[in-house]
């Protein structure tokens, strides 16, 4: 046990399943960096430096390059898994599923079903997400929600090192399409994290905190804002408990539902668009699960409807804060 | 007249070309009954190219397929009764059901299956390649498209990636003259066999409609892909034909249906498959529409086997 980033335990995980299972290898834009160019071979390691060393270790047959060609190398992750490799694909970011969405929703997604339960397509589709680096409209979406709407792939959303590790190595080792949220501000987010492998199972959410006057349900980055709220709660007397689903798809209803039942009050916190996003999904739970339990209406802190500003001003008045977490579980319990 | 290559078994060949005609000859009679759920695309007309690359082909090759794929799942090896039952939706069927004509796949048989997203397949194949490449394995991936999936880009990605990656890939262009209701002499720029070129796949054109024409040209392409080397992607643009099927009997039973749908030569009341010439553009082939079934099943039995089928969706 050590205490690392969460970067760092994305690269421990892939080198030790790479290690582990020689069908496992990886794909993407510029993840080693210099592919047909003189000079240093392996400088960057991918946009976030995830990926930097690998292909030091497992040389180009299984850290690939690929050119700006999303549907192409996306696709050809699919056919090598349903050919028995375990490819891990990385999207760089979440926004480019624009151009290769046909491959996520009508393929992926559909074969093991579509073709009666005869195929297998055991893939992972690395991607970075979320708003506050000052990237822009195209380079800050947190677009998970829109996966969690198509059967057939698992979406997970790590909050933390140790989570990261756990459900990455369970992603790569599952035999279905895994879509995996990488955070761009919890790369530098540290935590203890074990040096060895471990797996943390798809569908079962950590309840963060514990206390009795309300219940705030966040994902991914909201989780670590949720903290600090509740930190402000406490000093005023509130006790809040914190879920943290860790994975959407398959979303962990029962431990939501008996926090939520648990504490009467419901906060959702969701850096996706408030349409049809995850907090409006565990809004309809409490309405649909435990309705006579639920004491105030039910808060759901989110960025508004519209697309992500540059201007850094503009960008942090549009994203959610600790402050508007804390005000929406005082306003609940008014 | 091409000549017989030596180690061609004609008489299997010409069984399997058979086969696949008379499957879509008897599948158009139940189709046209209204006795056939949702979408259905038939293959009339194409056999000589599935069969001419298939002939090529052994279990561990990979094949994927379009929306068009009975004759892609019957000359890799798929089992008649199988797909007859996938298609009416039956237990029993290639995909239990679950897939129906457009998605028919037999995974044993390397028949990675029907897609019905034009051009969503031809990724999926590059990706067999490289597994195979990756394995050290010989296998082929082949990938069947039309004429309309030659203008979607995942095609074009999936031949760049293949060429740069040098991936044991052939592509299988199969023109057969319509996208839909949309001319591909109007809507392909350029010639298809000239497409592979621009990312300097080698590509040969055949005639779509001669299976020997198919066979041996195709022939080099997987030899090159199995064989490794610096050049293992190739490209065939086959020139396909289209068949219009009429019916000109009455037929004495009802088209076999669930379990019993397979074809047979007691059920076949299926006469007359013209094929048109393999040169220049060829009409329409009649298949699967809602009006056509309709229209069908609103006639009185006794004008239905004497129905001329209009041609509608290719």
């Amino acid at each position: 046990m050590s205490i690392k980033t969460t970067r760092d335990a994305i690269r421990e995980t892939l080198i030790a399943e790479m290690e582990r299972d020689p069908r496992v290898f990886v794909i993407g834009e510029d993840i080693a960096g210099g592919m047909g160019a003189p000079g240093e071979q392996d400088a960057w390691g991918g946009v976030f430096g995830v990926t930097k060393g690998l292909l030091g270790r497992f040389g180009r047959e299984r850290v690939i390059d690929t050119p700006i060609s999303e549907t192409g190398f996306l696709g050809l992750g699919i056919g090598a898994a349903n050919a028995g490799l375990r490819p891990v694909v990385e999207i760089m970011f979440v926004d480019f599923f624009g151009v290769c969405f046909d491959q996520v929703l009508n393929n992926m997604a559909k074969f093991r079903y579509m073709y009666g339960g005869k195929a297998s397509t055991p893939i992972t589709v690395r991607t970075s997400y979320g708003a506050g680096f000052g990237a822009a409209a195209q380079h800050s979406q947190a677009l998970y929600p829109m996966f969690a709407h198509i059967p057939g792939i698992k979406v997970a959303l790590p909050s933390n090192p140790y989570d990261a590790k756990g459900l990455l190595t369970a992603a790569i080792r599952d035999e279905d399409p895994v879509i995996f949220f990488e955070h761009k501000g919890l790369y530098d987010e540290q935590g203890e994290v074990p040096d060895e492998s471990y797996v943390l199972p798809f569908g079962e959410a950590a309840v963060v905190r514990e206390g009795k006057d309300c219940c705030i349900v966040a994902f991914g980055r909201m989780v670590l804002l949720a903290r600090q709220a509740a930190e402000i709660l406490a000093r005023e007397g509130i006790e809040t408990t914190i879920v943290d689903p860790r994975t959407i798809a398959p979303l962990d209803t029962d431990t939501i539902v008996e926090a939520i039942a648990g504490c009467g009050r419901l906060v959702v916190v969701d850096e996706a668009s408030p349409v049809c996003g995850m907090a409006s999904e565990i809004a309809a739970l409490a309405a649909t699960e435990c309705p006579r339990a639920l004491k105030a209406a039910v808060q759901k802190v989110t960025p508004p409807a519209v697309p992500i500003p540059f201007s850094p001003a503009l960008e942090a008045a549009y994203l959610p804060t600790a402050e508007a977490i804390a005000a929406a579980v005082r306003k609940t319990l008014q | 007249m091409s000549t017989i290559p030596a180690e061609l078994d004609v008489i299997h060949a010409y069984r399997m070309l058979r086969l696949l005609r008379e499957f879509e000859d008897q599948l158009h009679v139940a189709i046209a009954r209204g006795n056939v759920p949702g979408f259905t695309h038939l293959y009339a007309g194409e056999e000589a190219s599935a069969v001419g690359v298939c002939l090529h082909l052994a279990d561990r090759d990979v094949l994927c397929s379009t929306h068009r794929a009975h004759g892609h799942f019957l000359a890799k090896g798929g089992d008649v009764d199988a797909l007859a039952l996938e298609i009416f939706g039956k237990e029993g069927g290639a995909c239990g059901g679950k897939g129906g004509s457009m998605h028919v796949a037999d995974w044993s048989r390397g028949m990675w299956g029907a897609n019905a997203i034009i051009g969503a397949s031809v990724p999926h194949a590059i990706g067999a390649g490289f597994a195979f490449k990756y394995r050290g394995e010989d296998g082929v991936a082949v990938s069947f498209g039309g004429d309309g999936a030659s203008n979607q880009g995942a095609g074009f990605e999936s031949m760049n990636l293949a060429k740069i990656l040098n991936l044991p890939v052939l592509f299988v262009l199969e023109d057969n003259g319509y996208a839909e209701t949309t001319a591909s002499g109007w809507a392909v720029a350029g010639r298809p066999v000239e497409r592979a070129g621009g990312f300097g796949i080698p590509s040969v054109e055949v005639d779509g409609t001669d299976l020997l024409d198919v066979y041996t040209k195709i022939g080099v392409g997987v030899r090159r892909a199995r064989e490794g080397g610096v050049r293992r992607s190739s490209m065939c643009a086959c020139r396909c034909s289209t068949a219009i099927t009429k019916v000109t009997r009455k037929p004495t039973a009802r088209p076999a249906r669930s379990s019993s749908c397979a074809p047979s030569r007691t059920a076949s009341r299926v006469s007359a498959c013209r094929c048109s010439p393999p040169d220049g553009r060829m009409p329409r082939r009649s298949t699967r529409s809602m009006r056509s079934a309709r229209r069908a099943r609103q006639r009185p039995s006794s004008a239905r086997s004497t129905h001329r089928f209009q041609p509608c969706r290719p």
